[in-house]
């Protein structure tokens, strides 16, 4: 299993192998590369988005909208990292976005709609067969954490939530909750040695 | 009840700058702890683990959607396509047009042009993972019509990068300040000073939250290093 974000000395043209090639096919309009596209990464995407929504209606909306968006306009760039994560990256945004723009900061994302460009970030690609197998080495990291602490972790990566504002939600004072925050990152971090560098 | 603000550890910093929120509660802090990270690698090395862990939960989350999905998303890309908000352009494109711009309305050189090119791959490069990008052009007003430059934002990880050429040494005390003009407010994106050669390459956290309407103008002024909450010098150099 390829670790997600470790280091990799070789270009990233060179790593992504297949996945670069189904992007520059996706660029070339070809139907078929999209449904490839689809059944590789479609279980991440949709799993994100379900993640930060928690509807499966507008998680099914948000996927359709990333992968119609790499259809029409793909502005992935292959030399700036992996697929797995530039998708990531674009999931994550956009879903966050729907998120505030239903809540106290919906003027604050509307304003960029027509301006944004989105690119990827440098990390190792994934195979799609690596990708369950992340996900399954991932679950078991958090599974091996207190539920507090992953409960912190997940309020804060996949609402974006502020540790004071995780502690108004819960009831528990700040100083609590950064703890959890500090310890589960700390056991998560020595659990994924592996994979972090 | 929750907690009172108070001095924070350096360990309670580098969690809130990995887990974004310094940037986004507190763009200064977040500038000063780049500027730590700047020369502390054992905390930058500490900062990227951080995030390569923060970076692997999204594979947990991984779901098989339901099956119609594939069909409607196929369905749908094999449809013409809507155009609903414009096109969405890439940065070369905005790095092309916005130096095309510049040699149509300011007259610029060849030479000039390239030098304009080069700060807008500066700037890009200067943010390292850009999510969500918007790119100005700066132009030198007045007595420092020779500056030029640019600046990238990206608003998703609410960081700008700066890049300008031809830019003086600030008199003793002073700083060059970044402004945006965002709705009815003008607010401080970040201070630099110029390197050797009178070129800037840096970047900051910025305030996106502060930005209470799309971004109008950037402005570039001299300030107090005392950094006022609002411009107090006039605008050098200009954006939009």
């Amino acid at each position: 299993m390829h670790p997600p974000d470790s280091s990799d000395s070789r270009p990233a043209n060179l790593r992504a192998g297949g996945d670069v090639e189904l992007f520059r096919s996706i660029k070339g309009g070809q139907l078929a590369a999209l449904g490839t596209l689809y059944d590789r990464f479609g279980g991440l995407v949709y799993g994100l988005a379900l993640a930060i929504l928690t509807n499966p209606q507008e998680a099914e909306d948000l996927t359709q909208e990333v992968f119609l968006s790499l259809f029409r306009n793909c502005t992935y760039d292959p030399t700036r990292g992996a697929p797995s994560s530039y998708l990531i990256t674009l999931t994550r945004s956009r879903a966050i976005d729907r998120l505030r723009a239903k809540g106290r900061a919906a003027k604050l994302m509307q304003r960029w709609g027509q301006s944004r460009v989105v690119e990827t970030s440098p990390v190792t690609p994934m195979e799609s067969a690596s990708i369950n197998e992340c996900s399954q080495v991932v679950r078991d990291a958090l599974e091996k954490l207190s539920p507090n602490y992953r409960r912190v972790l997940e309020m804060s990566y996949f609402k974006e939530l502020s540790q004071r504002e995780i502690a108004e939600k819960l009831g528990t004072p700040l100083g609590t909750v950064k703890s959890w925050v500090r310890r589960g990152l700390s056991e998560l971090k020595e659990t994924l040695q592996e994979y972090v560098g | 009840m929750y907690g009172s603000p108070g001095p924070k550890s350096r360990e309670d910093l580098m969690i809130e700058y990995v887990l974004g929120e310094l940037s986004r509660c507190s763009p200064q802090e977040a500038e000063k702890f780049e500027q730590l990270l700047a020369q502390d690698l054992a905390l930058k090395r500490e900062v990227q683990q951080l995030r390569k862990v923060l970076g692997l939960l999204p594979y947990a989350t991984v779901s098989a959607p339901p099956k119609h999905l594939r069909t409607a998303i196929l369905d749908a890309a094999a449809a013409p396509p809507r155009r609903a908000g414009g096109p969405r352009i890439s940065p070369g494109w905005i790095a092309a047009v916005a130096a095309a711009c510049m040699a149509a309305v300011f007259g610029i050189d060849g030479f000039r042009l390239r030098q304009q090119l080069q700060a807008v791959k500066e700037a890009n490069e200067a943010l390292q993972q850009p999510n969500v990008l918007l790119q100005f052009s700066l132009k030198g007003t007045g007595p420092l019509s020779n500056a030029f430059g640019s600046v990238a934002m990206d608003l998703d990880t609410k960081r700008a990068a700066v890049a300008i050429n031809n830019l003086p040494a600030a008199p003793a005390g002073q700083v060059y300040r970044l402004w945006a003009i965002a709705g009815n407010k003008t607010v401080p994106c970040g201070q630099f000073n110029p390197g050797a050669g009178g070129k800037v390459i840096t970047q900051f956290a910025i305030p996106v939250e502060a930005y209470s309407g799309p971004i109008a103008q950037l402005l570039v002024t001299l300030e107090p290093a005392s950094l006022p909450a609002q411009p107090t010098g006039p605008s050098l150099l200009v954006a939009g």
